[in-house]
């Protein structure tokens, strides 16, 4: 053996022993070691340099109680981006909405539309709209809004990037002129009577941020600054210069936590303020607790269950006697806990141009086995997909749907899938089954639910009755406000004559609170944004 | 030895290389499109082809290959469909809080296994043998994301001692890593119990029990070394199962992890952060197994690694 390798071996021997002792000692030191908090952050994308300056650091005011930091569980990951027009994901559009204000907003009962940014408008004619904005209005960063936030925002709305889920909203071209400083001209191609209705979810940008900015660190002008996106959580400030004065909470953090019993131990056991998407099987819980309160709201959501119209679901008789064969109460007692009622539109109550005249689809069987045989219907199975845990218990619901319309000879076959496979499903055109679907209305009014699901044949289903269409188009060239909403109304007669869906149930939104937490509102559009008077106490 | 390492360190881009193509026809053969996800359930048809284009999803497969595994040659991921940002940072930026809690778990596991496979391991047959064996068929059979809201509901909601979710303090991690400590807990403890009691049969054994050592000096310096290679060997396989393991513990404790990200980038089929993670575990996967081998050589001389090693 060479002196070498003795040398060699004789270092491996003590590295071996080495070896042994420190595996025993790591055994007990990366116990330590791994309870350690990460000394280092991970890197977020706000730590990315932002080419726009931050503002003008007024530094934190120090009689702001620490106590006055929101904690808030959202039950739905967010999309990713900041941008506020990206998407349609409940938790994104509640912290983009913290950030951005719109130029206008409904007032609390839904019923007129308020000035916010925009103080005052005008209709010049049926295609022009005249905004003055509120002057002093500051954005996070320093600057100020004017018209030419109204023209940037609008423009990048249409055709920033057609990737957007906000394009889909503004279905007429507009062009946007900025007149002076603070008024902004907006010519829509066509009357386009549901344009306030539609600006009361447009935040207004920065136009001194690029697409790819907003993307990371938003600048708004809301009632809190964007401070970090970590992983799950995003932080926001309050925003001192905010025009209605500054927030009473100086922070809130949004997390995204997908488990319903953690969000809810958490908001019990004091580590977090409120959370969203409550099951409704825990309200007694968290109403018996007195560390926390539960607040069961309407929204502007109703669920129904459809099909295409050029298949099996394009016979009403069909339609009618499934219509008449689901006890929907029972659905709602067995599943729901009795607290969804069940629908009396195609729209939920809160919608603005909720007709108020229709009544219920009774539960009858002998009308529902009657109108069977008088369809074409054959017994062939009936596929019904739905995305399942999307809404509350629909899984469950769709399989008792199966079996309580069985013994009348409708064969439904219940097949709730994960949400990606079911759009899919949903959306390829020869599916001729069953689907579960929802009307909702992000802006508030009855205009999206028609436009997206029973105008003109364009809709998902195929869905296109000259009745509906007439009124909605009445509805979007008159600018007369009572006559829009009873143009709206008058939509929604036709509908439901034509047994155009199984009108199901109106969503009902839980929401856990800390017993200290006050003034947080949850308005039916289920976005839940902290106003100025928002605070722990 | 170093050939033998470049040797693995080929597999691994072999691997690598094997997993890419898996991922990459996975994710598009099953249902479910990144760009239909991303708009509204009803947005008009021709927004959701243009976004297609966009994310360059309508080219054909093979070039949508080339043009991934070229740029991943590069060190190039891509970007995350919905964060917008490079995959590979959204990934690194969750992986510290993964390994935290995968370590924090093979702690507790170790710990505890360690404890269980001595004190049965040394008594074989006796009651205590049977209690720890019948505790271990308990934690088998246990499914761990119910654990999990169990030690919740007790710590943070009738105890209030510790954080029901989220990464922060020690506190946060204890719970997680102890629920995930679970699903290494069983096979750890029974291998130790049946390899303690055949060492304890050797003849090496006997001997230092002949030179009048006590029963702890045996233990402790006799019987540890041979111990620790089957401790390794199964620490090493059970890595992968660990960190299958950590993608339900931290749904549960909302622990910002990778398991986390993937599971929300499968749901939106955020194709490039599902390829991205799935390419950087399986990395890290196999790296750990090298460093799993390349141990057996320093604890006990007599193997030798790559070319003539038994």
């Amino acid at each position: 053996m060479s002196g070498r390798k003795r040398k060699a071996s004789r270092l491996r021997k003590i590295t071996r022993r080495e070896f042994l002792k420190g595996s025993i000692l790591g055994a007990v030191g990366s116990m330590v070691a791994a309870c350690m908090p990460s000394a280092e952050p991970t890197p977020s994308p706000e730590a990315a340099p932002t080419p726009t300056p931050r503002p003008p650091a007024p530094t934190p005011i120090p009689t702001v109680p620490k106590a006055q930091e929101a904690k808030f569980l959202v039950g739905q990951n967010f999309f990713g981006d900041m941008n506020p027009y990206s998407n349609w994901i409940t938790a994104s559009a509640e912290v983009t909405n913290h950030i951005y204000d719109t130029l206008v907003k409904w007032d609390e009962r839904q019923e007129n539309i308020m000035p916010y940014l925009a103080e005052s408008w005008e209709v010049v004619d049926p295609n022009t709209w005249l905004f003055n904005l509120k002057q002093g209005v500051k954005f996070h960063d320093g600057t100020e809004f004017t018209a030419e936030s109204v023209k940037y925002s609008l423009e990048e709305i249409q055709v920033g990037d057609y990737g957007m889920a906000f394009t889909s909203l503004f279905t007429v071209p507009m062009e946007i002129t900025v007149v002076d400083q603070y008024t902004a001209r907006v010519v829509t191609e066509t009357p386009y009577s549901c344009l306030l209705p539609n600006l009361t979810i447009v935040g207004m940008l920065n136009p001194a941020q690029t697409k790819e900015e907003i993307d990371v660190a938003p600048i708004g002008t809301g009632l809190f600054k964007f401070v970090s996106l970590e992983g799950n959580t995003i932080v926001v400030e309050a925003h001192e210069d905010h025009w209605r004065g500054m927030p009473q909470l100086s922070q809130i953090t949004f997390e995204y936590v997908e488990d319903p019993t953690t969000r809810i131990v958490a908001v019990r056991s004091g580590q977090a303020h409120i959370a969203e998407r409550i099951p409704v099987d825990r309200v007694k819980e968290l109403e018996e607790d007195p560390a926390s309160k539960v607040i069961v709201a309407p929204t502007h959501e109703t669920t129904r269950w459809t099909g295409r119209f050029s298949g099996p679901w394009g016979d009403i008789k069909l339609r009618q006697a499934l219509s008449h064969a689901v006890d929907r109460e029972a659905l709602v007692d067995a599943f729901l806990e009795g607290l969804f009622p069940v629908a009396a539109a195609p729209c939920a109550k809160s919608v603005y141009g909720y007709p108020p005249n229709l009544t219920p689809i009774p539960y009858d069987t002998d009308k529902a086995e009657a109108l069977l045989a008088e369809s074409t219907y054959d017994g062939s199975e009936i596929e019904f997909v739905g995305p399942a845990g999307y809404h509350p218990k629909n899984a469950e619901i769709m399989q008792a749907v199966a079996d309580m319309v069985a013994p009348l000879g409708i064969n439904i076959k219940a097949n709730p899938m994960e949400v990606g496979a079911f759009i899919e499903k949903a959306l390829s055109p020869d599916f001729p089954g069953l689907m579960y679907a929802s009307s909702v209305s992000w802006t508030g009014d009855a205009d999206l639910i028609i436009v997206f699901n029973y105008y003109g044949g364009v809709n998902v289903t195929g869905y296109d009755n000259p009745e509906v269409n007439a009124a909605f188009e009445a509805s979007r060239m008159t600018m007369d406000e009572d006559e829009r909403r009873s143009k709206l109304q008058e939509c929604f007669r036709p509908l439901w004559d034509d047994y155009s869906s199984v009108h199901f149930y109106e969503t009902v939104q839980v929401v856990a609170m800390a017993q200290n937490l006050e003034n947080w509102p949850t308005p039916p559009t289920m976005l839940l944004v902290a106003e100025p008077d928002t605070h722990l106490s | 030895m170093g050939r033998y390492v470049l040797n693995r360190l080929l597999q691994l881009i072999l691997v690598l290389f094997g997993v890419s193509i898996a991922v990459f026809l996975i994710l598009r053969v099953i249902p479910g499109d990144p760009a239909a996800l991303m708009l509204p359930f009803d947005a008009p048809r021709e927004q959701v082809e243009h976004l297609r284009e966009v994310l360059g999803l309508k080219e054909p497969l093979h070039v949508q290959y080339l043009t991934f595994i070229s740029n991943a040659l590069r060190g190039d991921l891509g970007d995350s469909f919905r964060w917008k940002i490079p995959a590979t940072e959204l990934v690194l930026s969750r992986l510290p809080a993964t390994l935290q809690l995968t370590v924090a778990a093979m702690a507790w596991a170790v710990v505890l296994s360690l404890i269980m496979g001595v004190l049965a391991g040394t008594r074989q047959g006796s009651l205590v043998d049977r209690l720890v064996l019948a505790l271990n068929s308990l934690l088998q059979a246990t499914p761990s994301f119910w654990f999990g809201l169990v030690l919740i509901i007790v710590f943070a909601l009738r105890w209030k001692a510790l954080p029901a979710m989220g990464r922060g303090s020690i506190e946060h991690v204890l719970m997680p890593s102890f629920t995930l400590s679970l699903v290494m807990i069983p096979t750890l403890a029974l291998t130790i119990r049946t390899n303690l009691h055949q060492i304890l049969h050797e003849d090496f054994v006997r001997t230092a029990r002949a030179k009048g050592l006590s029963e702890a000096v045996v233990l402790l310096k006799h019987a540890t070394a041979p111990l620790l290679i089957s401790l390794i060997t199964i620490l090493g396989m059970q890595f992968g199962q660990l960190l299958g393991g950590a993608f339900i513990i931290e749904v549960v404790f909302a622990w910002p992890g990778i398991g986390d990200l993937t599971l929300q980038a499968i749901r939106a089929r955020d194709y490039t952060v599902v390829q991205a993670v799935t390419l950087i575990v399986s990395g890290v996967f196999v790296l750990v197994n090298l460093f799993v081998d390349l141990s057996y050589a320093f604890i006990d001389p007599r193997v030798r690694l790559g070319r003539g090693g038994r």
